[in-house]
């Protein structure tokens, strides 16, 4: 088989952080590569540099033996190369054939729509396609709209195709039959790279696998001389370090209880409870659950059963406003968009919470500011003045502003969701600091992250969330990253 | 390790660097004029434009709180002609006129409410609502007087200040203003609801997280709108001692126009009633000062125009400079790939 796509020491960092190390591997001809790694690893900046959005800062990509350079997308459909990301690039109010034939109409002036409607038809129909071209793309179902987005990238003559977790959104029946076509276009001598979580799918599809970890290659091979638990440990990549634990071990009367919680699709039958001064864990893949299961504590989402109780009283979980009457705090996992007000002060930022919880009847700006002082040099946060906005702050004192929020607003239960996404070494271990701090003054706290050692750092006990269920409830002193790994992709 | 530096500016000083642009325009405009067209500085003159700003004044600082919010009010202008119309048709009626001129602002409230409601719960564009209740709330004030002004007899000490009045030798319609203007300040500064305007108007969804209640804050912002139109139609139905249906046609564009320039950011989330206040007296100044100088009506509009294009244009450099400034440089964590954070699809 010849070698179509290959990468060679192809290495990208952004200012300081190495997303890409010596990353190399190869592509043949007909071959469906499976591209796995845990979140964060590096898939989607490896798919960004072959697809024209990032160019290498080292190393070199070669297509069919001959090097090039991919420095913008028209760069990389020139050479037949097309991604199809999950979320989906088309236009939900034209029809099929209209996204179909955006921008290369057929007729000379007038778009000739008979003949448009025509070839769709043909087109969609040798790749086994059956919808109506006429139907509004919004109508469609999502497994529809996959399959003509891979539809709209194989209209350009595509000898490489990269599909970003295509099934994720997926369920059964649209899964295979996405999978169908993958294999259809297999054997038409299309390369795929096929990223996804769940290994029961690379198992039935892939030919070869690279698997990636902090950037890094850990793995690549055939599917056919690997195994789970294999793919397993080199997704997981390296043992954990014990030492860097800290939690409380004291723990109080359970604080917080979920009993039987359900949200119709997306979260079934989830009953956990938290301690005073305990940290529990939530790990699992994107499109677990994880973030969903927060916002409907929190109640930002509606329930559809399910009964939330707080040092044994009941919550109605109806708005964010009665949970944090109640004392439950959500940082959420888009800091810029939910958790702060970018373009008001940190001063305002912080007060706003608490005076909402105590209802106060006016606010003072300059009391206001002084209170803010305090929090920035408890939280040492770092910032000219608390009355610049916050959006030109850092990440981690972005977040450290969201902390202070909460503080101001005396909660019981903070619910943490990707608390150090997007932040520095430096200031996650001030951030860590600070959830254990706050244990020691005996809040609950729950801590969401795609990061495992974070999560088994941090956690007193760790849920594992698979497909909107608690998969496996982990002792966090000996769990370990494969453990729950493993329960996360839906093994054992 | 630092943590901060100096010490918390004064509310003057943040409150000059944030509304420089419309201050400073402001100032350099009152200089030109004071060097090319010295007669504006007469008396009876500078009286004039205190009274020219007042309407469109006391109407942009309600609209100011919508827009806050990131939505716009364009039912403004008939809303000033419903409630006129109301008041008088309550006069001829018999009603007493204070207790008419309450019912004007009420008409005003009321109608803003509706506005608040389809916004907040119905989850109707702001353009487009209150579009609907500016045509609807036209062809009410005409329906009422069958397409004529409503000519009402008699006035009081509160109307005739309200209308052609003095207090203390200003010009009562700019005293109210000017009272307005405080109250809309303080509300801004010293009251929640007022940090909760900002804050919806940043990001809805993380003022919902924070447990603000959007909806009703919303439906407030747009009856407090109403009720400044509305206040500006008692008055102006108090100057002309007739409630006209056609009046006010064109003060919803220019009390947009007034908090723009006052540099209050459309999207939301930016600005202030203090920006406001300049930006209304920018606009009575200049077209004071076109009167003085003999420019045809025609040509004033041309030139108010051009007013708008100029001052927003500046207002926008000086904010993204200022924000530059104080901008660090891009730090490393927005470039990172980030776990779970769906990949920008590259137009292919």
């Amino acid at each position: 088989m010849a070698t179509r796509l290959e990468m060679r020491g192809v290495s990208k960092h952004f200012l300081g952080v190495q997303a890409l190390r010596d990353v190399s591997f190869t592509l043949e001809a007909g071959q469906v590569l499976a591209l796995i790694g845990e979140n964060g690893a590096g898939k989607s900046t490896l798919i960004r540099a072959l697809s024209g959005a990032h160019l290498p800062d080292e190393g070199e990509i070669l297509m069919d033996g001959s090097p090039v350079k991919i420095a913008k997308p028209a760069d990389a459909e020139a050479l037949g190369i097309a991604t199809v990301y999950q979320e989906l690039n088309l236009f939900p109010d034209l029809t099929v054939v209209e996204n179909l034939v955006f921008n290369r109409y057929p007729g000379k002036g007038l778009i000739d729509w008979k003949k448009a409607r025509r070839e769709a038809r043909d087109f969609l129909h040798t790749l086994g396609l059956t919808v109506d071209v006429e139907r509004r793309v919004r109508e469609l179902s999502v497994a529809e709209k996959q399959m003509l987005e891979i539809a709209k990238a194989l209209e350009r003559n595509v000898r490489v195709l990269i599909l970003d977790e295509p099934t994720a959104v997926l369920g059964g029946e649209d899964v295979d039959q996405l999978l169908d076509l993958v294999r259809g276009l297999k054997e038409r001598g299309v390369s795929v790279i096929f990223v996804s979580h769940r290994l029961e799918e690379v198992f039935g599809l892939a030919d070869g696998y690279v698997v990636l970890k902090d950037g890094v290659v850990t793995g690549t091979g055939k599917i056919a001389e690997t195994n789970h638990d294999q793919l397993v440990s080199k997704m997981v990549g390296r043992e954990f370090v014990r030492g860097e634990r800290t939690v409380n071990a004291t723990l109080g009367e359970p604080v917080l209880e979920v009993e039987n919680l359900n949200r119709a699709g997306v979260l079934f039958d989830i009953s956990f409870s938290v301690r005073a001064g305990e940290v529990v864990g939530v790990a699992g893949l994107r499109g677990a659950g994880r973030t969903e299961l927060a916002r409907a504590i929190y109640g930002a989402d509606p329930i559809t059963s399910g009964t939330v109780r707080l040092k044994q009283k009941v919550v109605r979980v109806s708005g964010p406003l009665s949970a944090i009457q109640a004392g439950i705090g959500l940082v959420p996992e888009e800091r810029k968009t939910q958790g702060l007000f970018t373009a008001l002060s940190s001063a305002a930022n912080i007060s706003l919470v608490g005076m909402v919880k105590r209802k106060e009847k006016t606010m003072n700006p300059g009391n206001e500011v002084a209170k803010a002082r305090d929090y920035v040099r408890k939280l040492r946060i770092k910032m000219p003045s608390p009355t610049v906005p916050v959006g030109t702050l850092s990440g981690g004192n972005q977040q450290k502003v969201v902390l202070a929020k909460w503080l101001d607003a005396d909660v019981d239960v903070l619910i943490l969701d990707e608390p150090t996404r997007g932040i520095d070494i430096g200031a996650k271990q001030e951030i860590y600091q600070l959830i254990h701090d706050l244990c020691a003054q005996g809040l609950a706290i729950i801590v969401i992250s795609s990061e495992l050692p974070e999560v088994l750092a941090l956690s007193n006990r760790v849920l594992v969330m698979h497909q909107g269920r608690i998969a496996a409830e982990l002792d966090g002193s000996t769990a370990t990253e494969e453990e729950i790994m493993s329960h996360a992709v839906g093994g054992k | 390790m630092a943590t901060q530096t100096g010490r918390a500016p004064s509310w003057l000083s943040e409150t000059l660097r944030r509304n420089w642009m419309s201050i400073g325009i402001f100032i350099l405009l009152v200089l030109l004029v004071l060097i090319f067209v010295p007669t504006f500085f007469q008396g009876p003159n500078l009286l004039n434009v205190g009274r020219q700003s007042a309407l469109v004044g006391i109407i942009a600082i309600g609209m100011t709180f919508v827009i806050l919010t990131g939505g716009i009010d364009l039912s403004v202008g008939a809303i000033l002609a419903v409630s006129g119309v109301t008041t008088a048709m309550l006069i001829n009626q018999g009603m007493l006129l204070p207790a008419a001129g309450a019912c004007g602002l009420l008409v005003g409230a009321a109608i803003g409410v509706v506005n608040g409601l389809g916004v907040a719960l119905l989850k109707i564009q702001p353009f487009i609502m209150t579009l609907a209740t500016m045509v609807a709330a036209q062809g009410l004030s005409l329906r009422l007087t069958n397409g004529g002004p409503e000519q009402f007899n008699g006035t009081d000490g509160l109307f005739t200040l309200m209308g052609s009045g003095d207090v203390l030798g200003l010009p009562g319609p700019f005293v109210i203003f000017l009272v307005i203007s405080i109250l809309g300040i303080l509300a801004l500064r010293y009251l929640p609801f007022g940090r909760f305007l900002y804050a919806i108007g940043g990001s809805m969804e993380a003022a919902r997280l924070s447990g603000v209640r959007t909806n009703r804050v919303i439906i407030v912002a747009y009856a407090i709108s109403g009720l400044c139109a509305g206040l500006a139609g008692v008055m102006t139905a108090a100057r002309l001692g007739v409630g006209d249906p056609t009046a006010g046609s064109l003060s919803n564009l220019d009390a947009i126009t007034a908090v723009v320039i006052g540099g209050t950011s459309l999207a939301g989330g930016i600005g202030g009633a203090v920006g406001t206040v300049f930006g209304a007296l920018l606009l009575a100044v200049i077209s004071n000062v076109m009167n003085l100088i003999g420019i045809s009506p025609f040509d004033q509009q041309i030139v108010k125009g051009a007013v708008i294009v100029i001052a927003v244009l500046l207002a926008a450099r000086g904010a993204r400079r200022r924000f530059r400034e104080r901008t660090p440089a891009r730090s490393a964590e927005d470039e990172t790939p980030q776990p779970n954070q769906p990949s920008a699809p590259v137009a292919a």
